[in-house]
Formats: structure tokens, sequence, C-alpha cells
């Protein structure tokens, strides 16, 4: 794990919590108001919670809310009055998400950094300071370490990565922005046998995860995975709802509308899925995704094969949620292996 | 007539209905080929019908997947409560009950997959084995045994079910329960918190809820009776509901669908279960039920001969006291 060890007492979190709050904008987990873990503005830093596991609460939300005014407008004869609507000021800090999250988060801002014309919106989230929190075990659908190294996600993407060993955490400082936040933790270094608990912790999450499911990005072309038959059976029982993609943290797409009162209302963007049947809806009728195995073909490939070949990362960094939280179970993991077995068997083509 | 394992049965009924070209698919359970769970499988070869399952872990709705669009004539595999869609949806003219083959399991309720966290050693990831034994379900997991009981651990709707008999079915395999096991329903009890909430309480209560709703549509898509072409959710010319969840869409959106299921809803929890943010949905769709019955004492999907309400208009109609319509 690069960057230099740092330690910090259990009881010295909520402190840090305070001292970064002072400063900034601070997202962490927190029992919501339904008595279920999530990751909400912090108000009170006491009740930032390390031990919650909010794995399965929207990540999304902390980079891109669900619905996000962009400006308001005011219709008369002479036209339209906008009035802009200001984005939020100063720095942002998102407090114990998992490497998984972080690296989902981080990947995304290549969708919108690239082409002639950069989305400023999207690449807000790279001005978000990122202090992880490494898992101590995996959940049931969890496939960090499957699709990649949880180790080498919290590399990529924290800018500190706190580890829970007994007694407290072990910080590790990957940014430089990272030190400013470390800076006011009161952390002291790290003794060798603090990080040696932390490489064992890293390790231990790392084979709790059954290494036989590995999965990577499809080296395939689109063509020679086109017509796989897994899309058509998996598509089959799919409902084609917004789940598996308004959950995930690597999803991003949105839609642009117009809500009008009278004469004033206001343009704002919101979460779209490419799941739903009028994602791809032309004005015609003409639906070029027709079907829910192409949707779901759709999200698969996007994430294992196009972001690999524009970006080289996947667009999944294995959190789960999606498989958990699918109501028919369809779990985006299984699909890439039974594509990946199912190429390498019938057309001899090396999908590894 | 006791048969113990209706899968075997299950699986050849399958396979000669497909061999045969009875049906073009079969709707039914599978095991989660990484969980082992049970979810919902669409067969269309003879050969896949080995796969089929059923257990007490056998939650979803299957009805869903007969709505409109799919291949017809298809069987699909339903438990004695997931036929009154069925039966709403052939009332309905949606589907035509020659296009459907029934396949009704017998059921003594369903448990909730979420106690097996609470009972296995977590985190587990693959059922090996689902034992039942009169009232004990063992899920046996690579993380030891989650023992579940058909009494203690049912879904809130499985409770007191209150149609432990198909309304309709072309073959039935298992036992049925001849009557309703008689205990108190916990929705019902869930419906009666919320009315003896003070008002403003419960206008909390329910922004509250739907202030987190994410507007995946989950609950709807997941649901056998919400099957129109165009959802008045996806309109935007005009636009009915806001999209944006910042004000009043969301619940808009719960208002006019709970609306659009008034006694159409068979109770069923799917729309519950599918909530990935655990809204508690049931409590207006049982309310509107309770109102149903007891306004034009209907009940949905019971009886195949039944006439739906909103199939018809009597004068006698009731209103709801201090709502007087159209008449004085
Ligand atoms: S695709 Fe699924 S597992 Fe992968 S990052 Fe998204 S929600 Fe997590
Ligand atoms: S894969 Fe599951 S969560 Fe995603 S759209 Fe299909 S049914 Fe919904
Ligand atoms: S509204 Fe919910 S409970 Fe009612 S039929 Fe639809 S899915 Fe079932
Ligand atoms: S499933 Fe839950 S979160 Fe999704 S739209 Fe329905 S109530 Fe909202």
């Amino acid at each position: 794990m690069k960057g230099t060890p740092l330690f910090l007492p259990g009881d010295r979190v909520g402190s840090w919590v305070g001292a970064l709050a002072g400063s900034s904008t601070v997202f962490g987990p927190q029992v919501g108001s339904s008595g279920r873990p999530e990751f909400a503005l912090v108000r009170d830093p006491s009740a930032v919670d390390l031990s919650l596991d909010a794995r399965r609460a929207s990540i999304r939300e902390l980079w891109m809310p669900q619905t996000e005014i962009l400006f308001r407008y005011r219709l008369d004869s002479q036209g339209a009055t906008l009035e802009a609507v200001p984005r939020p000021e100063g720095s942002r800090v998102a407090f114990g998400i998992r490497p998984c999250e972080a690296a989902a988060i981080r990947r995304v801002t290549h969708v919108f950094r690239q082409g002639k014309h950069p989305d400023p919106l999207g690449l807000e989230a790279e001005g978000m300071a990122i202090v992880g929190l490494y898992c101590a075990s995996p959940r049931r659908t969890c496939f960090c370490a499957q699709v990649g190294s949880p180790v080498d996600m919290a590399e990529e993407a924290c800018d500190v990565l706190m580890t829970p060993i007994s007694g407290g955490h072990v910080l590790h400082v990957m940014t430089d922005r990272g030190g400013s936040l470390a800076g006011v933790s009161g952390a002291a270094q790290a003794t060798s046998d603090q990080v040696s608990a932390a490489g064992a912790v890293h390790a231990g999450l790392i084979t709790a995860v059954p290494a036989d499911g590995a999965i990577g990005a499809l080296e395939a072309t689109a063509l020679e995975v086109w017509a796989s038959e897994v899309f058509a059976d998996q598509g089959a029982r799919c409902i084609g709802c917004g789940v598996c993609t308004f959950l995930c943290p690597a999803c991003h797409c949105f839609d642009i509308l117009d809500e009008r009162q009278g004469t004033g209302g206001a343009r704002y963007r919101c979460w779209d899925s490419c799941q739903f049947d009028h994602f791809t809806l032309h004005a015609s009728r003409h639906n070029p995704r027709h079907d829910q195995a192409a949707r779901l073909r759709q999200r698969v490939l996007h994430k294992f094969l196009y972001m690999p070949q524009e970006f080289g990362v996947t667009g999944c960094t294995g959190c789960g949620r999606c498989a958990e939280l699918c109501p028919v179970g369809i779990s985006i993991r299984q699909v890439v292996a039974d594509v990946r077995a199912a190429m390498a068997q019938e057309q001899g083509v090396t999908v590894a | 007539m006791s048969d113990p394992d209706p899968v075997p049965t299950l699986r050849a009924k399958a396979r000669e209905l497909l061999e045969q070209g009875t049906v073009r698919a079969v709707v039914g359970y599978q095991s989660h080929a990484e969980s082992g769970l049970p979810v919902p499988a669409v067969i269309t070869r003879p050969d896949q019908a080995e796969a089929l399952v059923f257990n007490p872990l056998c939650a979803h709705n299957l009805s869903r997947y007969v709505q409109g669009g799919a291949e017809k004539p298809v069987a699909v595999v339903a438990k004695a409560c997931d036929t009154r869609a069925l039966v709403v949806m052939m009332q309905e003219s949606h589907i035509r009950r020659e296009d459907v083959f029934v396949i009704a399991m017998g059921c003594t309720g369903i448990v909730d997959a979420a106690r097996i966290d609470e009972r296995a050693r977590a985190p587990w990831r693959r059922i090996e084995a689902i034992r039942t034994d009169g009232d004990a379900v063992a899920v046996e997991t690579d993380a030891g045994v989650a023992r579940l009981s058909l009494t203690e651990d049912l879904l809130p709707r499985c409770v007191a079910c209150p149609v432990p008999q198909p309304v309709i079915d072309d073959v039935r395999l298992g036992d049925f329960p001849e009557a309703p096991p008689g205990r108190p329903d916990p929705l019902a009890a869930q419906v009666a918190e919320i009315e003896a909430m003070g008002r403003d309480e419960r206008r909390r209560f329910f922004s509250e809820t739907y202030n987190r709703c994410i507007r995946c549509y989950a609950c709807r898509n997941v649901c056998p009776l919400c099957f129109c072409e165009k959802c008045f959710a996806d309109e935007t010319r005009p636009q009915w509901v806001p999209r944006s969840t910042l004000g009043g869409g969301n619940e808009l959106y719960h208002m006019v669908r709970a609306m659009h299921l008034a006694g159409r809803c068979i109770g069923c929890g799917a729309c519950e279960r599918a909530c990935p943010v655990g809204l508690p949905l049931m409590a207006v769709n049982t309310k509107m039920a309770q109102v149903v019955d007891g306004m034009f004492g209907h009940v949905a999907g019971v009886r195949m001969d039944d006439t739906p309400p909103f199939a018809v208009y009597r004068d006698a109609d009731p209103d709801l006291p201090g709502h007087g319509g159209g008449k004085s």
C-alpha cells in the first residue's frame, strides 16, 4: 500500500470529522431518518458511524444528486429570462466510502472529460476529496477482488485510506490533498505492528472474495459477443427497472427536463437509466434497443467492453449493489462470466 | 393426495408442455447460479426443465412475466395467491385464459430471505440446499445452516394468507392448505397503526416515506397488474408527474399508482419486496383493498366470475362519506 501510514485511535474519528466539517462539506455514513444506513451530509460529526454498513446505500447522490436544478426561467412576451442557480461552493469530502465506490466515482470522470466539450458538472466529482474506508469483510454479493483489487482501487481513487484494525484505523495518505485532510486528524505515525495489522486486513478481504469467480474486461469485439444467448436468457427475466443503474456508483446517465408552472419554471438534470424501455426511444417510435435483452447487453458491455476500450478501466468495480438489490437476482458478474464462458466454448474466441 | 416433493413432477410437466408444443415458454423458479436463491426463469427448451425448483423461498409473483407482450401460450408456475393476478388480467381482457397454462403449487407460506442473513454466519455466499420438514426450513449455506420457521419467519403477506387455494389451475402440484391459517394479519395491523396517527404525524410519515423513493420504478415494473403499455409516469407530453424528486413528484407517482391499482391489487407484496430502499408500500395497497372491499364488496382476483368494480357502473354505487362526487 502506497503512502505514509498513520494511526488514528477509534475515539478520534468524531473530532476528525468535526475538523473536516469546519472547512468543507462532508458526507459520511449515518443512520437515516428511516433507520437505514445512508451517506448523507454531515450536520453532526458525532453522527458519523464507521461501523455502519452503508454499502447498499446510494453513493451516486454524493457527486450527482438525483435531481439538480441547472437554472430557472421566467417567460414573458419578450421571451425567456434566465436565472442562474449557483453551484455548490467550497471543498467537499466523501468520508468513509469504500475502495470500490471511490474507484467508481473517479472512473466516471473519464466519461465527462472525453470529447470536445467536457462536462463541467460531471467533472465536479474530481474536486471531491475521498477518505476511503477499507472493508473488514465483503457482503454476500461483493466482488471487488474478482474484477480487480480493492487495494489497487484504493490507491487509484482515495486521497486517504482508513483501514480498521484493533483500537482504531491505520491511515494511508495517498495524495497531497489527502495530506491536508489527514493533517487535521491528529493521527500519529503508525507502528510497524499496526502497519502489518492493516496489511492483514487488506489481504483478508481479497481472500474472502472467492478467487474462482474472477472476471475482467471482455477482450472481444462487440460483434463477437453481441448475439450471445446469455443476454437473451437473462434479459427474459429482467424487469427493466432502475435499481441496478440508480444504485450503481459508476452509472452516470441523466436526462435534462423542464418543469414549468405558469410562466416560470426550471431546467433540471435527473438520473436516467439505460434499463428503461423509453431510454433510447426515438421520436419516430423506433427503438434501437427494442427489448430487455438489448438493454441488459448495453449495461454489461458499457461497463466491461466499451469503458475498457475507451479508457482502459472497467465501468464496474464490483461493489455488488446491483446483484444484491436487483428484484430478480440478475448478477452482472455472473452475466460477464457466462458470456466469457460461452464465447470461449462456442466460437473459440479468447475472452480471457 | 399428498405429494411431499412436487419438484420432479413439476419438471416432468414443464418438459412435457415444451416437448409437445403446448406452450412456447414456461415461467418458473430456478436457483441462482451464485447465491442459490430462487429467482425467476423463463425457459423455452425441454432440457431446461431440469433447472426448475420450488421451495419456501420462492417469493416472486411470476404472473408478471405473462403480461401483454410475452410469447403465448405460456405456462406459469403459480402459488395460490399468484393465481389471483392472472384472474385479474383475464377479467380485464389483458390475457386470455387459453393462453396461460397454470401450474399451481401448494404453498404454506414463503419465508423472508432476509432472515438467512441473520441466522447464517455472515456473509454467506451460496445456498447449498433448502430442506423443509414440517414447519422447519433449513437453509444450508456455505456459512452454516440458517434455520427458519414457516410460522415465525413468513413474509408479511403470507402470515394471514387469505387465499390458500388457487383460483384457477390446469394442474395442481403439492399440498394445498384447506383454509387460511387464521393468524392476525400484520399488514392490517400496519394500516391500523398508521390510521391511529394524528393527521400531522401521518402526513410526516408519508412524506418521509416518499422522500426516500428514488423513482427506480421497480415497484411498478415488478407488479403483475401494472401492465399499461405506457405508464403515466413515463409520459412527457403531457408530463403528468414531475420527474424531479424535489417537489411532490414522488407522492404524486405513488398516489396515482395506488389509484390505478384500486380494486385490482391482489396484495402479493412484490412491489414492497422489490423496493431497493425498503419503502413500506403495502400499507397503502392494503388500505385501498380494505376500502374497495368495504364499499363494493370486492376482493380482487378471488373469483373468476366476479365483475371488477372498475368495469361496471351502478347508480347505487356508494360514495365515501363526505365525498359526494357527481351525486348529491
Ligand atoms: S455494475 Fe453493479 S457491481 Fe459493478 S459497480 Fe455498478 S452496482 Fe457495483
Ligand atoms: S437487472 Fe435487475 S435491477 Fe437491473 S433493470 Fe433488470 S431487473 Fe432491474
Ligand atoms: S401493487 Fe404491489 S401488492 Fe399489489 S398487485 Fe402490484 S405488486 Fe402486488
Ligand atoms: S421501488 Fe421503491 S424506490 Fe423504486 S420507485 Fe418504487 S417506491 Fe420508489
